[in-house]
């Protein structure tokens, strides 16, 4: 990667919009790059103080909002509570669910194989729904919105949703 | 002329006077005349295109540029039609090229979904029945691609732009223009603002004058009231997201799509209007999965392969594979060794033939 092109992505990478191999790159180049890399902390200084909030009073509706808060949680810990008490008979009947599924598998390799391709072929389906909805979003004749539908109607058919 | 001649002149000149200057009269005419039928003649050899085709290019052109980088706020319904009929109705946030958000209002199996393009990310928060992200890319510099082989092809006159009319979208007005690349295959039709550019609406249109699928607005505010943080991925609700799907850059040839994947690439035999447009590699993990889009000019077809991992315990049970499903718009099958996804509008007979292509 050039130093060019770096300073074009520096801004793309801290609002988190690079693709992952532009991330890599990018963090490659400035690793090896003094600097770039003093550019791109500068940069990073300036965005975090973009997104610091602004300092304001705290009012009553703030408090009021706090306590809610407090309370709400409190609810939740006791909830977690009678979780704590039944966990261990829940444990016990996903262990057993857990062994009846493996002996499932391991006795029918025919089986095994179909839901094992089943698998990838929905994998394959995942990936070119989103490379599809991807490329219509960069053709000017193609409509991101149709292209997205279409691979919603893709994956529920595959579920069998649709019929 | 030769009144203006001077008169104090003899008849007998006089008349030599008035015979000269008809001659010359005559001969500037015949000359005017000659370069007269001259330019027509030109005319005829490079004809200027007709003024439908020149409104459309030109309303193509607003689209392109400006179009692109008008940011608006607007409600939109979406409708794929067909036996697996679905009809959405979406806000879409636009903030310019690249920079997008559609939130999703109905139906209930979309409802709160969100799709996000942020620079060369594409994120989809999937809010049922568990709330998950999943992740794609664009790939890099798509949509200047895109755009330079439209106008390249309305220029060589392999895709024909045609205006067909105005109409009133959204409260605005819009030149429907129709794009077409060649007969028996869909063609698109457009809705695009006189004024700013901006597609109001789109329909995907076949052979038979049925809609293929359309999405239009409903309402649009050029002003609108977004900031970049809705832009931003960390907007997305805070839920597990998928591992991305990683893509490399638009690879060359097939060839070199065979050397980074360690497979065998299979191609589709297509009508000969079609060409392959690029060809990409996706996925972090063996087996990786290969992308190839073929274009007619207008319509695009995406072909993704990848091969099925466990090959020996398929060979140890044959399996025939999955079934062709297909629906408007996209078509799913594979092989005993091998799963493959066809997205784009083709017809049955054209499907059929590519998947036995395949085999």
């Amino acid at each position: 990667m050039t130093c060019a092109k770096a300073h074009r992505l520096v801004s793309a990478w801290l609002d988190q919009e690079l693709s992952a191999e532009e991330m890599i790159d990018l963090e490659n180049h400035l690793d090896a790059c003094p600097s770039c890399s003093i550019l791109a902390s500068d940069l990073a200084r300036i965005h975090r103080a973009a997104r610091m909030p602004a300092t304001a009073p705290i009012g009553d509706d703030f408090l009021i909002g706090v306590e809610t808060r407090i309370a709400a949680s409190r609810l939740r810990s006791r909830r977690c509570r009678w979780s704590a008490a039944t966990l261990p008979r829940m444990g016990l009947v996903a262990a057993g669910v857990c062994a009846v599924a493996v002996l499932a598998l391991t006795s029918n390799p025919r089986q095994r194989v179909s839901e094992f391709t089943e698998a990838e072929a929905e994998t394959n389906l995942r990936m070119a729904s989103m490379q599809s909805v991807g490329l219509a979003a960069g053709d000017p004749l193609e409509d991101v919105a149709i292209a997205s539908l279409t691979a919603h109607v893709a994956a529920a058919a595959e579920s069998e949703d649709v019929r | 002329m030769w009144r203006l001649l001077p008169r104090a002149r003899t008849s007998g000149d006089q008349v030599a006077m008035r015979g000269t200057a008809f001659s010359r009269t005559l001969i500037t005419a015949l000359g005017a005349s000659f370069m007269l039928a001259h330019s027509f003649a030109q005319a005829q050899v490079l004809p200027r295109p007709p003024a439908r085709e020149r409104l459309a290019l030109q309303l193509l052109h607003r689209y392109l540029t400006a179009g692109q980088f008008t940011p608006y706020e607007a409600v939109q319904v979406t409708q794929t039609f067909g036996p697996a009929a679905l009809e959405s109705r979406q806000i879409v946030k636009y903030a310019g090229p690249r920079r997008q958000r559609i939130e999703y209002l109905s139906p209930p199996a979309l409802e709160g979904n969100i799709l996000l393009i942020a620079g060369s990310r594409i994120l989809n928060f999937i809010a049922r029945p568990t709330p998950r992200i999943v992740e794609g890319g664009i790939p890099d510099a798509a949509r200047d691609t895109a755009r330079d082989e439209l106008r390249t092809a309305l220029r060589v006159g392999r895709v024909a732009a045609r205006y067909i009319g105005t109409q009133l979208v959204a409260g605005r007005e819009a030149g429907v223009v129709e794009v077409r690349s060649g007969d028996g295959s869909p063609f698109k039709r457009l809705w695009l603002d006189n004024e700013t550019g901006v597609r109001l609406k789109y329909e995907t249109v076949d052979a038979s004058g049925n809609t293929l699928a359309m999405s239009y607005m409903t309402r649009i505010s050029y002003r609108p009231s977004f900031n970049p943080a809705d832009f931003a991925p960390a907007s997305l609700p805070p839920v597990r997201a998928l591992a991305p799907i990683l893509s490399t850059r638009p690879l060359r040839s097939v060839a070199e799509a065979e050397q980074e994947v360690g497979y065998g690439v299979r191609t589709p035999i297509l009508p000969p209007r079609y060409h392959l447009v690029s060809v990409w590699v996706v996925g972090g993990r063996n087996p990786r999965t290969v992308f190839l889009r073929y274009s007619d000019g207008v319509n695009s077809l995406i072909l993704s392969q990848r091969p099925l991992r466990d090959r020996a315990s398929a060979r140890a049970t044959p399996s025939q594979g999955k079934p062709l499903r297909s629906f408007r718009g996209v078509a799913f099958w594979s092989s005993s060794e091998r799963s493959y996804t066809l997205f784009g509008n083709v017809r049955p007979a054209l499907l059929h033939a590519i998947v036995a292509s395949l085999r």
